[in-house]
């Protein structure tokens, strides 16, 4: 396939769904002040793009996850690093950020609250203790899982501790790295939208409750809309940044195994 | 004259706290300037020497002596190249041998010229720029040992480096060897499970036992090089080498070492 085709590939299921959205509401299948169609949805986005409230609450959330996940990747990737390269260290440490992980982000909502009250840092918080705990883990197993014989071979050519470490893990490390900022990143975006359900007066999540409240359904499907379509972007950012930098390994084709 | 000493140097495992002896009491000594191979069947403790001789690994008893001092850590006068070259996949081939003058903080102009005469005299001119997954299997391990080269080391350590190669690319690369080593005043430390390929290089052959390794016997290879012109020679220390090392260890069902 050609390259513009190959892009385009996802367009005819994307359109299928949006048909289905808009004919199962209009035929009256599904109940339309629970689920408008989309075309309706649309006008409303168009509104709340007009009226710059979209690119409001859009920018208050990105600016959340900024924050929150550039903390979270600042903490877990040196830490992570050295915790996959200091046995004794990991050992005491392994199991308390193994417990911390699965908290799940709104999990720790009422304990942001309590502790920095309302406005952008209890939601920043939530991200980072959403993100960190994962990112920090897949960069030590990373670490871990990394060919010694590489170090080895680095100190053997007379590099010195840091030399190996610049030199060698970080370049070694890069691919785990990104795909740990990736997931981060995704981790970070749910968290930021649970987090602005309650406690903040901006964002999309905010936008998207108190659409609920007034039961203007189209405002809250909207907003899904833009949270989905932000979050695939963000991770479209990233991938791209992982392909500029990692254009020493070899691409990788994956199996055609249960095609036709 | 003695170069490299090894005094009663052994090496104990703990995998899962059953503690593996791959070591015990092993004496060797190394001439300046000669080829010794270290002969022995797989798994028998000779890629523990050359780790512990290249200071990545430290023993659990007895001494290295390079020159009379003890041997702590690595050191950029004795390079190791690994069994599979183990290049550093991020870095171009050129890159990759201008590691070492990197660390010793030589500016990147002098690396790029060193290196580049260095994969030449290797026979790659013109694959500097590639990285190792553009390059075949012989490629690499061609940059691996001009990795090491470049660095002008006294001790050369290599790990089975020929092992993955299929037989002609072999003989190629180890003429290639023999070539690169003349030039230079090098003590290599050879490593191999081939008797074919430890008759062909080496000054002297010390044939290891199995596990724990100790040195069964040594021999001083006299055929005059390039001895791929004596195949009747080689034959004769191939078998002498091969019968000694059943009668020391008794028949076993499959072959200790490769033709």
């Amino acid at each position: 396939m050609s390259g513009w085709r190959r892009r385009l590939a996802g367009l005819p299921a994307l359109l299928l769904a949006l048909a289905l959205w808009e004919a199962l509401p209009r035929s009256g299948l599904l109940n339309p002040v629970f689920m408008p169609p989309c075309s309706q949805v649309a006008r409303r986005l168009w509104m709340l793009l007009r009226s710059g409230e979209l690119l409001r609450h859009c920018g208050a959330s990105l600016l959340r996850v900024l924050l929150g996940f550039g903390l979270a990747a600042a903490v877990a990737i040196p830490l992570g690093v050295l915790l996959g390269l200091h046995r004794r260290l990991y050992r005491r440490l392994a199991p308390l950020v193994g417990v911390l992980r699965p908290i799940s982000p709104p999990a720790w909502i009422p304990l942001a609250i309590l502790w920095f009250g309302i406005g952008n840092r209890p939601a920043v918080f939530i991200i980072f203790v959403g993100s960190a705990a994962s990112m920090l883990l897949g960069i030590v197993a990373g670490a871990r899982g990394m060919d010694r014989r590489w170090i080895e071979a680095s100190l053997t050519l007379g590099a010195s501790r840091r030399q190996a470490v610049r030199w060698v893990v970080l370049p070694a490390l890069l691919p785990s790295v990104m795909t740990q900022l990736r997931i981060g990143l995704g981790l970070s975006w749910m968290a930021v939208i649970a987090a602005e359900m309650v406690a903040v007066n901006q964002g999309l999540g905010y936008m998207m409750v108190q659409a609920r409240n007034l039961f203007q359904t189209d405002t809250v499907l909207a907003g899904m809309v833009v949270v989905g379509a932000l979050g695939w972007g963000l991770d479209r950012l990233l991938l791209r940044l992982e392909r500029r930098l990692l254009g020493w390994r070899a691409e990788l084709e994956p199996h055609d195994l249960l095609a036709a | 004259m003695t170069y490299l000493q090894l005094e009663r140097l052994t090496k104990r495992y703990r995998p899962e706290g059953r503690p593996l002896t791959v070591l015990e009491d092993l004496d060797l000594n190394v001439a300046r300037g000669e080829l010794l191979v270290l002969l022995g069947p797989s798994g028998c403790g000779k890629s523990t020497l050359l780790r512990l001789v290249a200071g990545i690994e430290s023993p659990d008893g007895g001494r290295i002596l390079l020159d009379g001092q003890p041997v702590r850590g690595p050191g950029r006068e004795r390079t190791l190249v690994f069994q599979d070259g183990l290049l550093f996949p991020w870095l171009t081939a050129s890159e990759n041998v201008a590691f070492g003058l990197r660390a010793m903080g030589i500016a990147e102009g002098e690396r790029r010229r060193r290196a580049k005469e260095e994969l030449g005299r290797l026979g790659l001119e013109g694959f500097g720029g590639l990285y190792p997954h553009q390059l075949s299997l012989g490629m690499r391990q061609r940059v691996a040992i001009a990795r090491a080269l470049v660095l002008d080391p006294e001790l050369l350590l290599l790990d089975e480096p020929f092992a993955a190669l299929d037989a002609a690319r072999r003989r190629q690369l180890q003429d290639d060897l023999l070539t690169v080593w003349r030039g230079r005043s090098l003590t290599t430390l050879f490593v191999t499970h081939s008797l074919s390929e430890a008759v062909l290089l080496g000054d002297r052959i010390a044939l290891l036992s199995p596990r724990p390794a100790k040195v069964l016997s040594l021999y001083t290879i006299d055929l005059p090089r390039p001895r791929g012109e004596h195949p009747s020679g080689l034959a004769a220390w191939r078998t002498r080498i091969g019968e000694e090392l059943s009668q020391a260890v008794g028949a076993s069902r499959e072959p200790l070492l490769d033709a």
